[in-house]
């Protein structure tokens, strides 16, 4: 079972990204758990073709006590069989949507979640690591492989950088590796060039580059995947193209993050020469 | 003379010095008439501190938990506090609830604030919450900061002022608070002591939930506390900002150090005097003409013996300055979780009298441990927890501040004061000759000494 989190600036497009590559994956024959780790709880609504009604903890709100809550009501099965959970958490300013996550995560095991029999198991973690529950997923031996959606703009390659610093820390008592960079590309100058050059600073590498394409926004409207969709589209054949090199990748690697200055220098190094 | 701190450089405490703001906060709420004090976080952590309080006064003592668990660290504390709230003014019948917050309630960030707007409280009742995160600062912090938020939160604003004294007295035992509002009564004919934990901590708890023993600062007193005239603070961490508050408000204020030893109690009594411009009276002289007699007698026994001092910051203030008029050498005065204006008093006590002393304010018994291996002293002064150093160094415990656990009584002789005066000279003299003694065979032992 390889158990992956993907990390990466809010809004970069994680939720979409890992659904239509969980969808790849799971044509290709392979068994999946995604694990929504974001208290809006819309990390599994194009596979569920919806959002799910009953995240982890507001089934634990609704029942009070842990020992109550039922795998059946928090585990759904979606399109091309792929198991959904969602954590979901509190509302916006109350609570701590952090202690949530590791709350949810620990009654997963607890119910037995993470079957022998899964192939993969994907944690989608919203925006930025800010404080340890959203570490949860890469704690204590849980997901080892991690992978960053980014684009070429600069905050999302900072938001990347500032990732992978809380990754280390994890990268020596954990075992936590990065498998990669996946570009959700934003079309902005040199993007290609710019999120490799960054890649390879950081001591890893650009998985895929994903084009972007309105196709992926029709599809959200649908509440499903680009590979439901428009299974002919060339936007479905880039996201198998994906998976394919997911599960052949063997790059996993310690991150060597970026100073800010160095960062600030190679936006200018790539990009200036257009202005 | 150095004393390294280990504490500051290691990641661990060794047996702390303080204790958590929150036991300093339902402290300060026990001070006040049928208050119920509240704690918003986890069962265990309620207990843990209800408990330290509960072994000073060998009594039981009533505080409400909140009770969070899983769920509530995760949605938020709103509910059970709501639920909480409701229970007390039902079952226990309180005039007021004094919520403050833990660890737990403050790091997920429950909005204190809001959440008291959006409480029930029923007609002529209050609620006042203070917040206490444990991990900043000692329990006088969390005293400090329930007795300023009773001030910010109920106290009125008013441009009457009458001649009227507003005593904030500190974390200290009910016969110390006896002692100042004596000394106070001599001088003011209205006070008010805020928190007065006088006839409620010396006294029984009522079996009974809904009653609620006659003593405590009146909630109306503290209501009206704004047209006092004066105000004075005793001790700076405890009650300083409480008086900046209520200053604001209009009344003059001053803040001194607890009076212990006889410099502090002279200062105390200059402060009243000047205040209600009432000189001391003939009983208060000749008080002082006796403590000064007993000081001067029993000096030649004390005289530059060493000791080491570990309370809270408030008393080691006072207790410092009281061991170097006496003639003692306080060489080393520690505590945990102190504030840097601490070290800057003690030192200014060690320049003044020419100790050669060594003074922490992070530090941890363990600190202590390391400095008394390198350097004995007489005398060691401080808490209960302080008795397995004494033991292991074979040096003399003499017993002062909170919390005294294994000693009934204690809190009963006062250290304020020229009667505290007189109380700790006794203490200190009966524990050097028991200690003396007991290493002394038979038949040298002497019946009396001479004085």
């Amino acid at each position: 079972m390889r158990q992956i989190a993907i990390y990466g600036k809010g809004g970069i497009g994680k939720s979409t990204t890992v659904q239509n590559l969980s969808a790849a994956l799971a044509q290709r024959g392979r068994k999946l758990l995604l694990v929504g780790c974001d208290p809006k709880a819309d990390c599994t609504r194009l596979i569920m073709g919806g959002r799910i009604k009953h995240p982890v903890l507001e089934e634990l709100r609704r029942v009070r006590d842990p020992s109550k809550v039922r795998l059946e009501d928090i585990l759904h099965i979606g399109a091309d069989g792929i198991r959904c959970v969602e954590a979901g958490g509190p509302e916006p300013g109350v609570g701590c949507a952090g202690r949530g996550i590791i709350t949810a995560i620990d009654l997963l095991e607890k119910l037995g979640a993470y079957e022998e029999s899964l192939d993969y198991v994907f944690y989608d973690v919203l925006g930025d690591v800010v404080c340890g529950g959203f570490a949860m997923p890469i704690r204590e031996g849980k997901a080892k492989e991690i992978y960053i959606v980014a684009s070429g703009e600069m905050m999302s390659l900072y938001a990347a950088n500032n990732i992978c610093k809380g990754i280390m820390k994890f990268a020596d008592s954990g075992g936590v590796r990065v498998g990669g960079i996946i570009c959700n590309s934003r079309n902005v100058d040199d993007e290609l060039e710019l999120v490799r050059a960054f890649a390879e600073e950081l001591g890893t590498q650009l998985l895929t580059f994903i084009p972007r394409d309105n196709i992926v926004q029709h599809a959200e409207i649908m509440k499903q995947t680009v590979l439901a969709y428009a299974p002919d589209s060339r936007q479905a054949s880039v996201y198998r193209d994906l998976a394919d090199r997911l599960e052949n990748n063997r790059r996993f690697t310690i991150p060597t993050p970026l100073s800010d200055d160095r960062l600030e220098a190679l936006f200018m190094d790539i990009t200036s020469r257009e202005f | 003379m150095d004393g390294n701190s280990e504490a500051k450089n290691r990641n661990l405490q060794i047996d702390a010095l303080n204790f958590c703001p929150p036991i300093g906060a339902m402290y300060a709420a026990f001070g006040v008439h049928a208050c119920l004090p509240h704690s918003h976080g986890a069962s265990g952590c309620c207990r843990f501190q209800r408990m330290e309080i509960s072994k000073h006064y060998q009594k039981i003592i009533r505080v409400t938990s909140s009770m969070l668990q899983e769920s509530s660290a995760v949605f938020g504390g709103e509910e059970n506090l709501k639920t909480a709230v409701k229970n007390m003014f039902n079952v226990y019948d309180p005039e007021v609830i004094a919520v403050h917050t833990t660890c737990l309630s403050e790091t997920i960030g429950d909005d204190m604030e809001g959440m008291a707007a959006r409480l029930e409280i029923p007609e002529g009742k209050h609620l006042v919450w203070a917040s206490t995160p444990g991990y900043a600062g000692s329990h006088l912090t969390g005293y400090s900061a329930m007795t300023e938020a009773f001030i910010r939160q109920l106290c009125r604003k008013t441009e009457i002022r009458r001649k009227k004294l507003f005593l904030i007295p500190g974390l200290l035992n009910p016969s110390d608070i006896c002692e100042l509002a004596r000394y106070a009564g001599m001088f003011f004919d209205a006070m008010t002591v805020f928190p007065d934990i006088r006839g409620i901590m010396d006294f029984r708890t009522p079996r009974n939930e809904r009653t609620y023993l006659p003593g405590g600062t009146p909630v109306g007193e503290i209501i009206s506390a704004a047209e006092c005239s004066d105000i004075i603070a005793l001790g700076a961490e405890a009650t300083f900002s409480a008086a900046d508050v209520l200053g604001g408000f209009g009344p003059a204020a001053k803040k001194l150090a607890i009076p212990i030893g006889l410099n502090g109690t002279d200062s105390f009594i200059g402060t009243l005097s000047e205040m209600s411009g009432i000189p001391a009276p003939e009983a208060l002289v000749r008080e002082r003409e006796r403590a000064v007699d007993v000081v001067m007698n029993l000096h030649p026994q004390l005289f530059g013996k060493k000791v080491a001092l570990f309370c809270d910051a408030d008393l080691s203030v006072g207790l410092t300055s009281f061991l170097a008029e006496i003639g003692m050498q306080p060489v080393y005065v520690c505590t945990g979780c102190g504030e840097t204006g601490f070290e800057r008093e003690i030192g200014a006590i060690f320049d003044k009298n020419g100790i050669d002393g060594c003074v922490r304010r992070e530090a941890d018994r363990y600190d202590l441990e390391c400095f008394l291996k390198e350097n004995p002293v007489d005398l060691l002064v401080g808490g209960s927890r302080g008795k397995i150093l004494a033991r292991k160094f074979d040096i003399p415990l003499v017993r002062v501040g909170f919390p005294i656990t294994d000693r009934p009584l204690e809190y009963l002789t006062p250290v304020v004061g020229y009667q505290g005066c007189l109380h700790l000279l006794r203490k200190i003299l009966c524990t050097l000759s028991e200690h003396d003694e007991r290493n002394t065979c038979a038949e040298d032992l002497h019946i009396a000494e001479s004085f």
